[in-house]
């Protein structure tokens, strides 16, 4: 192993102490396919946003096939509480847009559990108006809905590779999955790697 | 002569080894820090760009093992350690000096950028190709790692000496990336000929990102006769990280893993 | 990987407002998520939080045994898979501190008292991987029983660390493929790495079935952590499950269930074979004979074969990247254009 890992480490009695700076944290969205909506991903720490979205092009744009990633700070999302069952679309009120008004990109949550995805824009005055538009829009059949200001958002540019063009089945189940199942019926038999296969997870990258 | 003799007497092969073993063995050094890096996300970023490398070279051998009969793991795990084309560079010890791996990486990275621009214009329509690609990713970690030095450049003071001092040391290594892979291939257009345009173009695209962020790196090019790892006779270092990355296929040879 | 419910979790409820309390607990009865934004009870907040510190916990140092292979791997696309698993758990860290911090605790603070040894990680860390074949049993064992449990954990009912588990395990699946695979080709191989396989197989076992956490308390289905949806499946049943999964398939590649003696290394001293590992065939089940409680405690208190070192290389990384974190966490406002 290397000989760092090997090492016999000393330390002084006490840890140094935290870090001085802030670091904020960011939510990450992505869209596996041009024209398709960003789906939330995950969440990350950096100092600012433009270091966020490098940091969520390394991590959550090489999970799958992407496009194109969303990176905003927690602190500029505005939600509606999350319904136990379903949001009622008559709690909103919907009075059109104004091009004039800034522009509010809308994401739903259709069940408890569920990940947020983008699911429309409009235009609003402030945050309160835009989810109240969201919810008369698109609150049908979901548990939630968010509103983040367009302006608040960092996208990735149209084109940009984030995706790698090389072979990346060394990281994916399924560039194991053909070989592993040959290789099992080679020494079991069908039925029972059938059964033992059957705790296998079922979505995956 | 055996395959891997006429892959290894042929003076395109070398200059295309020369990049893959630099890409194979900076991917080795720096896919070692996954687990280990200062902060999450960066860690993770800096593997993504270790597995790049990685996958780089194993685009490379396998340009080279469709040519010359060879499988790529054969090129990358099995040559004699005088057969590698990589610089000393690469496999300087960091000893867990962050600045260190970073600054190596750095410089590396623009190192490949021009080189693999050249690569894209060679006659092989297969290599220039797969270097087209690659030097799209290499891109990116060039936009990343450019956009850190920034970042150290306008940090604090202790940020800043840290890389300075790394800097320093990696300069007194950092010209033998220009060492010609075999003294026959003076001849070679894109090393030699073009050899001062070539040290021009990689040091003043580092130039100008250092004086940004407020750093200096000077170095000269050495002579063409100036020779270290990629003629094959490497630094200790080298062997001990060539032992370290073979060790479980040797013990074994002929086995499939 | 990993992530065991903290096995010595204990939560008093009797401190909360009742009334909410039995409004919190039905609506989990009805498996009905929790979202943050919803009243929880104090004592279901520090759990959530100390079950998701500890997984990440476990992520973090779970990347270190196997870590100590990449450089080693026996060819460029093991490499790679090597280099991208290790790359996971890391990301599983972070995705599991945020769920943490979300519930009240910072990053640096967790990341500080795993390096002084204040917070636990998952046991099975604490033991050597001493070969390449090791890497292997690590990802189809240990990746395979954690798979199991994530399952149900993904099953649970507050919905930050659900989504999390998800993602989680789209990214286990390749794991434990990866693993499958060395672990066929190894044994498909020559004697040399056949015997290698068996050896850590016998070094794997062991921590593999004790994996689960020990035996439940009687009664568990009832008490906070099963109750409130925390976790959805005793630690007897998820390993009755794993036997069940991994015995035959271990004994159809070749292998021989040991029961094994260790020394203070992890490293095997004697072995014999498990005569209780055979299909009961009125239950269907396949039986083992119960790992050594005692060793598991022990490990868990800090006296495993590599607790101190695991502890020590995550506080070695903490304490040099101190002034990485120092220098970028000011933010670069006065960013130069990029060149």
């Amino acid at each position: 192993m290397s000989k760092i890992r090997q090492r016999d480490f000393t330390f002084a009695e006490e840890l140094p102490p935290h870090a001085d700076g802030v670091m904020h944290a960011y939510i990450v969205y992505t869209c596996r396919k041009d024209g398709t909506p960003h789906r939330y991903a995950g969440y990350l720490d950096a100092p600012d946003i433009d270091l966020a979205v490098e940091y969520a092009c390394e991590h959550y744009g090489q999970d799958e096939a992407c496009t194109g990633i969303w990176v905003h700070l927690v602190e500029h999302l505005h939600e509606t509480p999350c319904a136990q069952e379903h949001i009622d679309p008559a709690t909103g009120s919907d009075d059109g847009d104004s091009d004039s008004e800034p522009i509010w990109i809308v994401f739903t949550q259709k069940r408890r559990g569920d990940i947020h995805i983008e699911t429309g824009a409009l235009h609003a005055a402030d945050a309160a108006t835009a989810l109240s538009k969201a919810v008369a829009r698109h609150g049908e059949s979901t548990v939630q809905v968010r509103v983040v200001l367009r302006d608040h958002i960092e996208a990735t540019e149209p084109g940009q590779l984030i995706w790698r063009t090389h072979d990346q089945t060394y990281r994916l189940a399924r560039g194991y999955s053909k070989s592993v199942r040959a290789k099992w019926d080679a020494v079991r038999k069908v039925e029972d790697v059938d059964e033992y296969t059957k705790e296998d997870i079922e979505h995956h990258f | 002569m055996t395959t891997m003799q006429n892959m290894l007497k042929n003076p395109d092969a070398n200059l295309v080894l020369a990049l893959a073993d630099d890409l194979l063995m900076l991917g080795h050094v720096q896919g070692d820090w996954t687990g280990l890096g200062p902060i999450l996300e960066e860690d993770i970023a800096s593997s993504s760009m270790a597995q790049d490398d990685l996958s780089h070279a194993l685009v490379l051998y396998e340009h080279l093992g469709a040519h010359f009969g060879i499988d790529a793991d054969v090129i990358a795990y099995e040559r004699d350690i005088a057969d590698y084309r990589c610089c000393d560079l690469v496999t300087l010890p960091d000893e867990f000096d962050w600045a260190v791996a970073f600054v190596r990486r750095w410089v590396i990275s623009h190192w490949a950028a021009p080189v693999l621009d050249r690569l894209t214009k060679s006659d092989d329509q297969d290599l220039a190709e797969r270097c087209l690609r690659l030097r799209a990713e290499q891109s990116l970690h060039l936009t990343y790692l450019d956009d850190w030095m920034h970042r150290l450049g306008s940090g604090p003071d202790e940020g800043r000496t840290r890389i300075q001092t790394a800097l320093d040391t990696i300069a007194e290594h950092a010209g033998m990336v220009m060492e010609v892979p075999d003294r026959d291939l003076a001849d070679i257009e894109a090393f030699c000929c073009g050899r001062e345009e070539l040290f021009n173009e990689w040091t003043t695209a580092m130039n100008v990102v250092l004086e940004h962020a407020g750093f200096t790196m000077t170095f000269p090019l050495p002579a063409l006769d100036a020779f270290g790892g990629r003629r094959g006779t490497h630094a200790p270092h080298f062997h001990e990280q060539h032992a370290e990355m073979t060790e479980v296929r040797c013990a074994d040879p002929g086995a499939t893993w | 990987m990993s992530g065991a419910a903290n096995p010595v979790m204990t939560i008093d409820p009797s401190e909360e407002d009742q009334d909410k309390l039995a409004e919190f607990e039905s609506r989990i009865a009805d498996g009905v998520l929790i979202e943050p934004g919803d009243w929880m009870p104090q004592a279901y907040r520090m759990g959530m939080l100390r079950m998701a510190e500890h997984h990440a916990n476990s992520e973090i140092v779970g990347a270190l045994p196997e870590g100590e292979w990449i450089t080693r791997a026996p060819s460029l696309r093991r490499k790679l898979a090597l280099t991208a698993k290790v790359q996971d758990e890391v990301g599983h860290g972070q995705m599991l501190y945020r769920v943490s911090q979300d519930l009240g605790k910072s990053r640096e603070d967790m990341l500080r008292d795993l390096c002084t040894g204040k917070t636990k990680y998952h046991n099975c860390f604490n033991y050597p991987a001493p070969s390449w074949a090791d890497i292997a049993m690590v990802q189809w064992l240990i990746d395979g029983a954690a798979i199991m449990n994530q399952k149900t954990l993904a099953d649970g009912a507050y919905g930050p660390y659900v989504r999390t588990m998800h993602r989680i395990n789209m990214e286990e699946a390749f794991h434990f493929k990866s693993g499958e695979d060395m672990v066929l080709t190894l044994m498909s191989g020559t004697k040399k790495q056949k015997a290698m396989t068996q050896e850590a197989f016998d070094r794997w076992w062991g921590p593999s079935v004790m994996f689960f956490g020990p035996h439940d308390k009687p009664n568990c289905e009832n008490l906070p952590p099963m109750k409130w949806r925390m976790k959805t499946e005793s630690n007897d049943s998820l390993r009755q499950r794993f036997v069940n999964r991994f015995a035959p398939a271990a004994l159809d590649l070749g292998l021989v269930i040991h029961v094994c003696q260790k020394d203070e290394h992890g490293m095997v001293t004697s072995k014999t074979v498990d005569e209780q590992c055979r299909l009961d065939e009125t239950t269907g089940n396949w039986g083992v004979t119960d790992p050594d409680w005692d060793e598991f405690f022990r490990v868990i208190r800090g006296n495993g074969p590599c607790n101190a070192h695991r502890v020590a290389l995550r506080r070695f990384s903490y304490e040099q990247g101190a002034w990485v974190r120092r220098a970028i966490a000011g933010g670069a406002t006065t960013l130069p254009p990029a060149a």
